[in-house]
């Protein structure tokens, strides 16, 4: 997978994860943020968005689909879409190295 | 677009294909049911056919350079929610799968709107509930029937005894018992309604030598007196972790059973141990249950019968005589407790059934902690 790199992976330290209510799917994508933080154990902050509670800032946000994760310090916002069950693809994404892993994706 | 279409053609070269113009598969594209969406690894829309804008609810030419979201790409479909304008969000199947789009990669997302398929689905789920909800009200009404035998012939011990001798302490342990037996039936109703909600048991710690003893005062009288009740409770019995009001009920189902399987003569009788046999020939299984049998030396039942005892509404009884809910009530409560039932007859010889209840968890002074505990896990 090719991504751009980031000059310095994970400063912001910030994304937040648009759901929506709490069927199978928001529920899918919460355990899921679980392990990302897990994972980079503490070097992540990810806000949960309940658009269906939150409306407004989902369309302030312009998220047409959930669940969505989405880093908005860039512009535009650095998002993705569906199932984010897949750890190493959602922090290559985003520019994350795992932690301890030694693994360099740049 | 065109350039597009003509790079994906170029892939996989099909020679059936190698006289379909341009036009052909841009038309292709644009009147497919399904919604077709091009995303560069940005995240940023490239190109949505109609079908895929009108998922989003917009129009296409709106949703090209909208920071949509990259698209994950998994080799399985994954399922979204889109939430349009002014319309409600739509469940939606979505697999994503790399190409080269003007010369650069880019995601191909193919997206179908599945929101009715859900609707139906969730349309049966709760027609499959309340044909449930039905069985069990019937199975209440079995079991209502069974209490109002007890209340009748206990009301009628009470008034014989209150004529006789009205000091007698036995009248008082007997509207204690009848009491309690009220709070059978509340308990009987709740559970219609716990269902209906979807509410687990509420399993207590409780000393079912106990529970039985109780139980079996009033059966004295219900079961009339031709049929001998015999009680080998053991001692050493340690505590289970039922549903108590759940027991009663099972118990009251199995003497029931027992006693028309008896035609009103013979033996009913109620063991408990604290070391039970092996429970399908697993050792130990059985160290975590204290076992509860109830035998009975009526008619027995065939090979034939025994297969399909728990199944809800068999019966053998005459119409208007049984509902078939009796057994499966014993069966549904001892499931759920989590724990096994057995049972032995062969015609002419009885009926033995034996319930493992699971024990409860032996910590010192666990009793108050366990409940709350219980509560947490299984209410609501």
């Amino acid at each position: 997978m090719s991504v751009s790199d980031r000059s310095n992976p994970g400063a912001n330290g910030l994304l937040r994860l648009y759901v929506a209510g709490d069927g199978p799917g928001a529920r899918r994508a919460l355990e899921s943020r679980l392990r990302i933080v897990e994972e980079l154990a503490g070097g992540i902050e990810i806000q949960v968005v309940d658009v269906l509670a939150h409306p407004e800032e989902a369309e302030r946000a312009g998220i047409l689909a959930t669940p969505t994760l989405s880093d908005e310090s860039t512009t535009p916002p650095r998002r993705l879409i569906g199932d984010i069950s897949n750890i190493t693809q959602v922090l290559d994404y985003f520019g994350y190295r795992k932690k301890d892993s030694g693994y360099d994706h740049s | 677009m065109a350039r597009g279409a003509a790079e994906i053609l170029d892939q996989y070269s099909d020679a059936s294909l190698a006289g379909i113009s341009q036009l052909d598969f841009r038309r292709l594209i644009e009147t497919t049911a399904d919604g077709v969406l091009v995303v560069d690894l940005s995240g940023t829309v490239l190109y949505a056919n109609p079908a895929g804008a009108a998922i989003f609810g917009y129009p296409a030419a709106d949703l090209v350079h909208i920071p949509l979201g990259r698209p994950v790409i998994s080799g399985e479909t994954t399922e979204i929610t889109v939430h349009r304008p002014n319309r409600a969000p739509a469940e939606v199947e979505m697999r994503t799968v790399e190409l080269s789009w003007d010369g650069r990669p880019a995601l191909l997302a193919s997206v179908r709107d599945v929101s009715a398929q859900r609707a139906q689905q969730e349309r049966r789920r709760q027609s499959q509930k309340l044909e449930a909800v039905g069985r069990l009200a019937a199975g209440i009404v079995h079991d209502i029937n069974n209490l109002l035998a007890v209340f009748e012939s206990g009301l009628r011990l009470l008034q014989k005894q209150l004529r006789d001798d009205p000091a007698n302490p036995n009248t008082a342990i007997l509207i204690e018992e009848l009491l309690k037996r009220t709070q059978n039936g509340g308990a009987l109703t709740q559970q219609l309604l716990a269902f209906s909600r979807g509410q687990s048991l509420y399993p207590e710690t409780i000393d079912l030598n106990g529970r039985i003893e109780a139980v079996t005062m009033l059966l004295e009288r219900t079961l009339g007196n031709g049929i001998r009740i015999s009680l080998e409770l053991d001692p050493a019995l340690g505590p289970v972790l039922v549903d108590a009001n759940q027991l009663d009920v099972a118990i009251l189902n199995l003497a029931v059973n027992a006693k028309d399987a008896m035609a009103g003569r013979g033996t009913l009788a109620i063991e408990t141990s604290d070391t039970p046999d092996d429970i399908e020939d697993v050792a130990a299984l059985a160290a975590s249950f204290v076992r509860v049998t109830v035998s009975d030396t009526g008619c027995g039942m065939s090979k034939e019968v025994l297969a399909q005892v728990f199944e809800p509404f068999f019966t053998t009884k005459a119409d208007g005589r049984g509902t078939g809910l009796g057994l499966s009530q014993v069966y549904g409560f001892i499931k759920q407790s989590g724990g096994h039932v057995r049972i032995e007859s062969a015609v002419g010889e009885g009926t033995s059934v034996h319930l493992f209840l699971p024990r409860a968890p032996s910590t010192g002074n666990h009793e108050p902690q366990m409940q709350g505990e219980i509560r947490l896990n299984t209410r609501r």
